[in-house]
This record gives structure tokens, sequence and C-alpha cells, in this order.
């Protein structure tokens, strides 16, 4: 049996006397893209930022046997920083700058996403479509196997949208494991799995 | 701590900070109205003045010269705190996002550190040489050292308030209160000499700094022991503000 890519135990997390997550246990595997729905507050958001290493879990363990590509809900950009520039940061941060192999991929996103256009363009400039184009593209660009994405297409048209899946699935059939925190009740069919959050436990 | 990381952060930090060109426009500005102020309402007459760091000796000096003297470290401090407390208060979760991404806090602290570091230096040789533009003998390089530990000890208090508080108006609050009543106020030697706690001003952040512009300008007084006193402030301000940045841009991993 193949080691999962996310395996995440027993997590627990309360802020204050609200008990957010009771216990959450979540695999991933390779060529998988999991959902986690659930009502506003039903802790979503903290379950995904516990999952990437952002927010310690009061109790539970996660293990990541993989390169993390991970998204926020927002999109924590520079504002006087360029499309290229925000790039080339997060690439020296991924410890790729120094090879030549992240500017296709680069490149490819900013085909793939339709935002090429706006690379010299500051970040304030940007509408918060192609803001959040850039903040998805930056969780890509060092071509992760296990991808966690928060509300990752609230701001995108519908074209951007299907782009988005159409990437999602490329990923998942090149191996990677794909875990997206949503509201969204139609297209459940393009989930492998989809785990409803409510009362701090999966149901 | 990887130098080629460092030097990515600092390269984008000084971008950034490069492309607010109005705040730059305002710094640019402040320094000469201060001066033109000092200038336009400020006599000529010789006037006595106390100097803690040459242990209480009493000099006399024109009031105007004195008084370039005083508002030329406040304005040099004044806009090294601020342009302190944004480079450590701004896109703290892009920052957080970084580290998250194999940066290590410690590089973009230190990246940052450098950036301050050369808006200290141009801050303070900017406004020394507006204020020799005033008055020539204020070219004298102690007091550049003088703007400069000004600049140092409120660039580090500018960091702290930018640590310490996650929106802008209570960190601008905190940096004008106390520039205010410290290198705007209580720093002018007229008012150290008739005093009655003397302690209270010398414990305050901008006495050392003035103290070096002072000796420097008006006698040949040694000005090491302030400037120990200008290092220190800065220092302790330096590492309360490290140890939150550092906390807040914490990730699990």
């Amino acid at each position: 049996m193949s080691v999962p890519l996310l395996a995440a135990r027993d997590i627990t997390k309360s802020y204050g006397r609200s008990l957010v997550l009771d216990g959450v246990t979540l695999d991933a595997g390779r060529g998988e893209i999991l959902g986690v729905a659930g009502e506003n507050g039903a802790g979503k958001s903290t379950l995904l930022r516990i999952l990437a290493g952002i927010v310690r879990p009061d109790r539970g363990q996660v293990a990541i046997n993989a390169r993390l590509g991970y998204c926020d809900q927002e999109s924590h950009l520079f504002p006087d920083l360029t499309v290229a520039e925000h790039f080339e940061y997060f690439a020296r941060a991924y410890g790729i700058a120094t090879t030549s192999g992240w500017v296709p991929v680069r490149d490819g996103l900013l085909e793939r996403f339709r935002f090429h256009q706006y690379l010299d363009a500051r970040a304030r400039e940007l509408s918060g479509g192609t803001r959040q184009k850039l903040h998805l593209s930056l969780a890509l660009i060092h071509q992760p196997d296990l991808i966690i994405l928060d509300e990752p297409f609230l701001a995108f048209d519908w074209d951007t949208y299907l782009t988005f899946w159409d990437e999602a699935d490329r990923l998942k059939s090149e191996g990677a494991a794909v875990v997206i925190v949503s509201h969204v009740a139609h297209d459940r069919d393009r989930f492998t799995r989809i785990f409803e959050l409510s009362s701090g436990v999966f149901h | 701590m990887r130098g080629d990381y460092v030097a990515t952060s600092f390269g984008m930090v000084l971008r950034e900070l490069s492309r607010k060109r109005l705040v730059i426009v305002l710094a640019l500005v402040l320094p000469p109205i201060f001066f033109a102020a000092v200038v336009a309402t400020a006599g000529n007459r010789i006037i006595p003045i106390e100097l803690a760091g040459a242990d209480g000796a009493v000099v006399s000096v024109e009031e105007r010269r004195q008084s370039l003297v005083f508002i030329g470290v406040a304005a040099a401090a004044l806009i090294a705190a601020f342009f302190a407390s944004n480079l450590i208060q701004q896109q703290v979760e892009a920052n957080r996002r970084l580290v998250l991404c194999g940066y290590r806090s410690s590089e973009l602290i230190v990246a940052r550190l450098l950036v301050l570091l050369c808006v200290i230096a141009g801050t303070a040789t900017y406004t020394w040489l507006i204020a020799g533009v005033f008055a020539r003998e204020l070219f004298a390089p102690g007091v550049l050292l003088g703007m400069a530990g000004g600049a140092f000890v409120y660039g580090c208090y500018g960091l702290l308030a930018g640590a310490l508080f996650r929106r802008d108006l209570e960190s601008i609050f905190a940096i004008l209160v106390l520039i205010n009543i410290d290198a705007g106020w209580l720093q002018n030697p007229i008012y150290y000499a008739t005093a009655g706690s003397k302690w209270l001003i010398e414990a305050l952040p901008a006495h050392h700094a003035s103290q070096v512009a002072y000796l420097s300008a008006f006698t040949s007084h040694f000005i090491g022991t302030a400037m120990i006193g200008v290092l220190s402030y800065g220092a302790a301000f330096l590492a309360v503000a490290i140890a939150i940045y550092e906390r807040r841009m914490r990730v699990v991993r």
C-alpha cells in the first residue's frame, strides 16, 4: 500500500470555548481530488490552515509526504510588485530560482489562465479575478504533488472556472493530490471524494 | 541564513518601497519644511543651553542654529520611524506565505533590516545636507551621526510599533505620541536646562542621539558615550521587534 501524500489524524481545534474541529481524520493519495464542504463557520478553512501548517492543532498530527502547494482563501500578494516579480520571489522561496525549469511552468500557467499580458503589471493594478489567478499560480509554480486550495475559484469567471478544473484534472492525472474547500454544491462529480464538515466532524 | 534568499527579499522590499512615490516625495519635503519653519520663527539671539552629554556643561549658541539641530534629529527620527513601521507591518500574510513556501523568517527579517539601514542612511544624510544649507557649521560629521542615531533609534522603535500593532493607525499613533514628546519637545536643550525631572528626559529614546548632534555641532566633547546610548536603545527596540515579528511569521511545519 502506498504512503498517502497527506495523512491527518484526530485533528482537534478550539477557539476559546468554541470547538471547531473534533478529531477530524483525512488521507489524500495520488490522483485524488478531495472536496471539503460545509456551512460558513464549519471549520473548513481552519482545517486547511492546519493541513498546510499555518495553524497548530490543539491535538492530532499532520504528515505530508509531498511538495506542498497552498492557496489561501484571500489573495495575499505584494501590491507594489509585478506579476513577474511575484513569480521570481516565490521561485526563490521554493528553492527553484536557480533552475531554468520554473520559467516554462510559469509561462504555461500564464497561458492557461490567460493573464500573460499582465506580467509587468503590479498586483494592485489587477482585477480581483486576475489577482486570484496569480495567487493560485504561485501555489503551482514549483509543480507540487499535494495542492491544498481554499475556495480557489470564488473570483473566477466561468471560463476561468472551467480552466481551473482542467488544471485540477491535469494535476490529478500526473499523480498529484488536490484538496479543495468549497461551498459549491454543483460539479460534485469532479471530486474523487467529498467530506461534509459539520459540528467539527466529517459526515 | 542563505545569502541568495536574503538578496532576493532585499531587492523585492527595496522595489516595493521605491514604488511608493508619494510617500517618498512627502519624506523629501518634510525636512525642508521643518527647517524653513525654524528659520522663519527662531531668532538669532545667543542663548545658553545645558548639554547632558557634556556633564551638564553650559554653552552659548545662536537660537536658530540650536533649533536647526534639534529639528533635524526630530525630522530624521520621524521619517525613519514611519518607513520602518510600514516595512514590517505591511503584507504580513504574504510574507507568512513565503515562509510556508520555504523562506526562513530570519531571512525576511534580515532583508528588511538591510532596507531599513538604507532608509536610515539616506534619511540622515539628506536631512544633514539640508541642515547644512541653512547653517554651514552643521556640516560637521558628528551632526550627521546624531541625525543617523535619531533615525536608527526611532527606526527600530518604528519596527517595534509595526510588529506590535496589526493596523497602521495604532502604530502611527504610537510613533507620533513618543516622537512628539521626545525628539520633538523634551530633547530641546532649552527645556532641559530648566527641567525638574531631568532623569525623564535622559531616559527617552532620542536623548543620546540629540546629544551626539549637539556635542558635535557646538563643542569638541567626546561623543562615544552618547553613541553607546544610541546603539543600546536601538538594539533593545530591535530585539523586541524581531522577537514579535518572528513569532507572527512562525509556521508549524
